[in-house]
């Protein structure tokens, strides 16, 4: 799934990791429609092979990274994985969202009427509409306590590994764990169980 | 809400505490800060809740509409709510209407393509849904749906759904389960599996993930074989661009699974499965993790080194060497060095558990010897003690004996002798091999051929096609399924008989078959009536000393027996016996008997020891069951179902003989012998159960006996059980809480009782007369007198003809009205039957 890389965007997404410093978040977000639109890209070449795959958001991230960023051009202690990560989660955020919204206002247009609030929940509680909830979620949680809410964005839309985000946050394990507790709990006791696990 | 900063630190503080340190620690930090606390403890209480769909799940990033999550209805079924997709497809919660009742619908996301791909899947579907099994989730129905837009028909299956479901790991971790809770939750899940490879179907797909346990704590292994019939349909996508899907699957997969083994698979693929799913659930993790590897990579490792053994890989439990063996053993690489079937596996498990000696591994002499001493130590408990009431378990021993010899053979097909019969089988293996791309083929898909390949084959032959069509129906009830059986019988019979001649060996032979499954029904007057006529015919045709007379008269007395006429019984099984015997003799070369042949006569015997011990005759009885069982145990070996109906016959003999610690040791060995072979909770587990509580009970240790005969029966209860095992199960419970002094609970369940003997056993019969027998003990110490007299003296008049004025039996209901009469001061008549007594 090697695909061919497109040079020019290697310099500049490179250029602006190692600009970036921690303080230095904004700059960040312009990393992040760069890589939006790499990862619609990529998914649809993968799609386009087999149309009924199912992606990964980590491969995707993964084959991202390798296609916008030249780590050679990294100097010693440079950290442009841990801001990519960050942002590729981000750009995933925004994908599936837009995808979502767009699926939606396709299925209010096609049926050429309104739909009620009850008939979209009973027919359609599925994964894209999560894709909204959590990103709602996320944006209140982000209010409450940032840090927790980059976590979340990490783990659910960047599809990170405990321990790749402990590495991105820079804190051990166990505190990712327990800080991870922690915004479960919260998002339970402020939106409920929200179903079940599959 | 107080600074969140300070909740946050609290809650990091305590969150990992246990639960009693928690509020301590809580305290500390909180001091006075009520609304701190109150925030802190909302979140611990969020915290605690499990399986919360919120935020867990990563993000599935379906970029593809996906067409069923507009789906509102599936057939006559009304879509609930999506429960999740996987690889296979897509799974929903739905509604049925009639009858009333949730179900989980499966959408597959193959195509059904081709007319034939449809019709595979529809007799797959079939096939599957005969699989009944108290921890098999059931399929209710398999149809096609067809996507509304994209027009494509996707097969679907309505199954049963499990509230409040947990995978088996899940569900083991929130419990927090010990290492026996979770063997034991385990072996229910073995059931599940063999009596799926009983009926001739792999499950394909085991994993934690395919193993649910509900509200209610049973495991239900769920996507039966399901596997299968989509994977005929799939297009061949490679496994690369499948990774992120299959990964999930693939560390429970056996090595042939994962190469495709032009062998195919057997029952050892799902052998190694639930080895690896066991593995996991004690372990925490697979025997072999995928990650970071290339699919070649892994399969490699997987065929070649063997997993960290699972004691070096558990973090809470601590696993004795002797489990490493037996898990190891399920996981070897090479299947033909892992256990022969699940029964094997479970059986090694169960010894585990026993504290006996496990077949996994070459031992030692001082191992066995190890084990063989801390076993005994607690055998050596047992206390014996007093008398009376050994209940009717004759018909659950006969019972049992059936079941087992129909299971007997496996669900592949044994070679029969005549080799017309014997093309006509192959030929059916080989078309449905054919037809399968030359994977595997099972017993279901060869029989649901047959009649084509009698068409060819028979070439017009009525005698042929009809000794094929026996053939077909002798399959079935191997396999365990005498409804398939009957009307291939039936109809071979009415359409051949004329043809052929009643006296043709074949429609004897099918008229043989037909007593059996009418004997298995219950219906012992039709099964009389139809053997008596084919053993006449028999002894006429082929003379009275041949085989096949001798195994009418076997088949006859066994029902005999079952149907109460211990003398006819007694006399067939004695002249079967006699015949069985002699030719055993002279089959035996060089200490070497024939198997076939010392079975038929380690069961026929079997039954004239059950004849002669319910006839009362208990030295007679023991001098045949103790060299029955030995002969049994030395042939056919210890896991054979004839060595554990002996085994269990000897059990009730000895009891009456008032060797109890034997008595016992023996009902045991047949409870564990069913327990592994048919599952926890089959019918012929729970009647040994309640066999084994009847035992202690004779034995005098009461409560034990009353825990195995509780259990018996709320198993029985479960199983909606209205067979004459289950009436016995009620009997023994009832009659014991009597004896124990609880005789309210006992008044109940002898109310339960009479119902339920309607249309099952006759008001003729001896048992019934000890059932009402019982009942009048109860109500003679519920100082009921009149009520009393009427059951016991109803009890005598209708046992002593049948068991003679000397049996056991009856001096126990003269016993009964001698207290009777004295309780109820009547002295005269107390004095009448006191000298019958004596008399005796």
């Amino acid at each position: 799934m090697m695909l061919a890389m497109p040079p020019t965007s290697i310099a500049a997404t490179t250029r602006l990791l190692i600009a970036l410093s921690e303080d230095d978040f904004k700059a960040g977000e312009k990393l992040v429609p760069l890589i939006y639109d790499e990862l619609r890209e990529i998914a649809g070449k993968i799609l386009a092979g087999n149309p009924r795959a199912t992606l990964q958001a980590t491969e995707l991230i993964h084959e991202a990274y390798i296609r916008l960023v030249d780590a050679s051009l990294g100097k010693e202690g440079w950290d442009g994985k841990v801001h990519f990560q960050r942002m590729a989660a981000r750009a995933m955020r925004y994908v599936l969202v837009d995808r979502a919204r767009a699926r939606f206002a396709q299925k209010r247009g096609g049926s050429g009427h309104s739909v009620t609030l009850d008939e979209e929940l009973v027919g359609q509680i599925d994964d894209s509409d999560r894709a909204i909830q959590v990103s709602d979620g996320l944006e209140q949680l982000s209010k409450v306590d940032p840090q927790l809410s980059q976590l979340v964005e990490l783990r659910f839309f960047g599809g990170l590994s405990m321990e790749e985000i402990a590495d991105n946050l820079g804190i051990s394990l166990r505190s990712a764990q327990r800080s991870w507790r922690l915004a479960r709990a919260w998002w339970i006791r402020e939106f409920g169980e929200g179903g079940k696990d599959e | 809400m107080s600074n969140w900063t300070r909740v946050r630190e609290v809650f990091e503080e305590v969150v990992e505490l246990a639960a009693d340190m928690r509020s301590k620690a809580l305290e500390i930090a909180c001091a006075d800060d009520r609304e701190l606390r109150a925030a802190v403890e909302d979140l611990l209480a969020a915290d605690a809740v499990e399986d919360s769909a919120a935020i867990e799940s990563k993000a599935p990033v379906e970029l593809i509409e996906a067409s069923t999550t507009r789906i509102k209805q599936v057939g006559s079924y009304q879509i609930v709510r999506l429960l999740g997709s996987g690889g296979m497809g897509t799974v929903f919660e739905a509604t049925q209407q009639h009858p009333k009742r949730s179900v989980a619908i499966k959408i597959l996301r193959s195509l059904l393509v081709s007319d034939n791909a449809k019709r595979r899947f529809e007799y797959e579907a079939e096939t599957l849904a005969r699989l009944q099994h108290p921890n098999i989730a059931q399929i209710y129905e398999a149809g096609t749906w067809q996507d509304p837009d994209s027009q494509e028909s996707c097969p679907f299956f309505a199954m049963e759904y499990v509230a409040e479901a947990r995978s088996l790991d899940q569900y083991a971790k929130r419990l927090a389960l010990d290492l026996r809770a979770r063997l034991e939750l385990f072996l229910q899940v073995c059931g599940a599996v063999q009596h799926g490879h009983l009926l001739g179907i792999l499950h394909r797909d085991i994993k934690p993930a395919n193993i649910l346990v509900g509200a209610d704590g049973r495991p239900k292994v769920i996507d039966f074989g399901i596997a299968r019939s989509s994977d005929k349909q799939q297009d061949d996508r490679s496994m690369q661009t499948m990774a992120g899907q299959v990964m999930g699957t693939l560390a429970y997969m056996s090595p042939e699974q994962l190469v495709g083994s032009p062998q195919g698979l057997d029952l050892r693929s799902d052998l190694y499965s639930l080895g690896a799913t066991l593995y996991e659930l004690l372990t925490g993790q697979a025997p072999h993790e995928p990650s970071e590897q290339s699919i070649t990579q892994f399969i490699d490792r997987v065929s070649n080194t063997s997993p960290a053994a699972p004691s070096q890989v558990a973090k809470d439990l601590q696993i004795p060497d002797e489990l490493d063996w037996i898990i190891l053993k399920a996981l070897d690489g090479e299947r033909e060095q892992r256990y022969a079937s699940i029964s094997e596996f479970a059986a090694d498990l169960r010894h585990f558990l026993a504290n006996e000696p496990v077949t996994a591994r070459p031992q030692s002499k001082s191992y066995v010897l190890r084990k063989f001493v801390r076993r005994n130590r607690t055998l050596v408990s047992t206390i014996a003690a007093s008398l009376v009431l050994l209940l009717g378990t004759t018909v659950v021993a006969i019972t049992g004996w059936i079941e087992a010899d129909q299971s007997m053979q496996t669900a592949r097909l044994e070679a029969d002798t005549q080799s017309a019969v014997t093309n006509y089988m192959l030929s059916l293996i080989a078309r449905a091999r054919a037809e399968n791309g030359g994977e595997e083929v099972l017993m279901g898909d060869v029989l649901a051929q047959s009649e084509a390949v009698i068409e060819e084959l028979a070439k017009g032959r009525v005698d042929v096609a009809a000794q094929m069509r026996l053939a077909t129906a002798n399959s079935y009830l191997s396999l365990r399924q005498p409804e398939q059986a009957k009307p291939i019988l039936e109809e071979l019979l009415a359409s051949n008989s004329e043809e052929l001649g009643l006296a043709h060996p074949v429609i004897l032979s099918a008229r043989h078959s037909l007593g059996m499954t009418l004997s298995n029904e219950g219906k012992y007057e039709e099964a009389i009536d139809c053997l008596s006529q084919v053993l006449e015919q028999r002894l006429l045709i082929d003379g009275p000393e041949s085989e096949t007379v001798a195994e009418t008269r076997q088949v006859l007395g066994s029902t005999h027996l079952e149907a109460g006429n211990l003398v006819a019984a007694e006399q067939e099984l004695r002249a079967a016996s006699a015949s069985f015997q002699a030719r055993l003799q002279a089959s035996t070369i060089a200490d070497s008997p024939d198997r076939k042949l010392t079975r038929q006569t380690v069961q026929t015997d079997t039954a004239l020891a059950m004849a002669l011990y319910t006839g009362g005759n208990n030295a007679a009885a023991e001098a045949i069951a103790r060299p029955t069982w030995e002969l049994s145990r030395s042939i056919l070996g210890e896991e054979d179902p004839a060595t554990a109906l002996a085994g269990g016959v000897l059990a009730n003999i000895l009891t009456m003989l008032g060797e109890f610690d034997q008595a016992v040791e023996h009902a045991a060995r047949l409870l564990e012998f069913n327990r592994r072979r048919f599952g926890e909770d089959s019918p012929s587990t729970l009647a040994s159960q309640s066999k084994l509580g009847a035992v202690l009970m004779q034995a005098g240790r009461t409560s034990e006996a009353l825990e195995q005969m509780r259990a018996a029966w709320a198993g029985t209860l479960r199983n909606d059980d209205r067979s004459m095992d289950a009436l016995i199960s009620l009997y023994n419970l009832a009659g014991t809480l009597e004896r124990h002094g609880e005789l309210e609970k006992s008044l109940g369940y002898f109310k339960e009782l009479f119902p339920r003997c309607e249309g099952l056993l006759p008001e003729t019969h001896w048992l019934y007369g000890q059932i009402r027998k019982g009942y009048g003990t109860l109500l003679r110490r519920l100082e009921r007198y009149e009520e009393a007299e009427v059951e016991v003296l109803a009890a005598l008049a209708l046992m002593e003809p049948q068991l003679g004025a000397e049996h056991q039996r009856i001096i126990k209901v003269l016993e009964e009205l001698v207290t009777l009469y004295e309780a109820w001061d009547r002295p005269e008549e107390a004095a009448r039957y006191a000298a019958r007594l004596k008399g005796n």
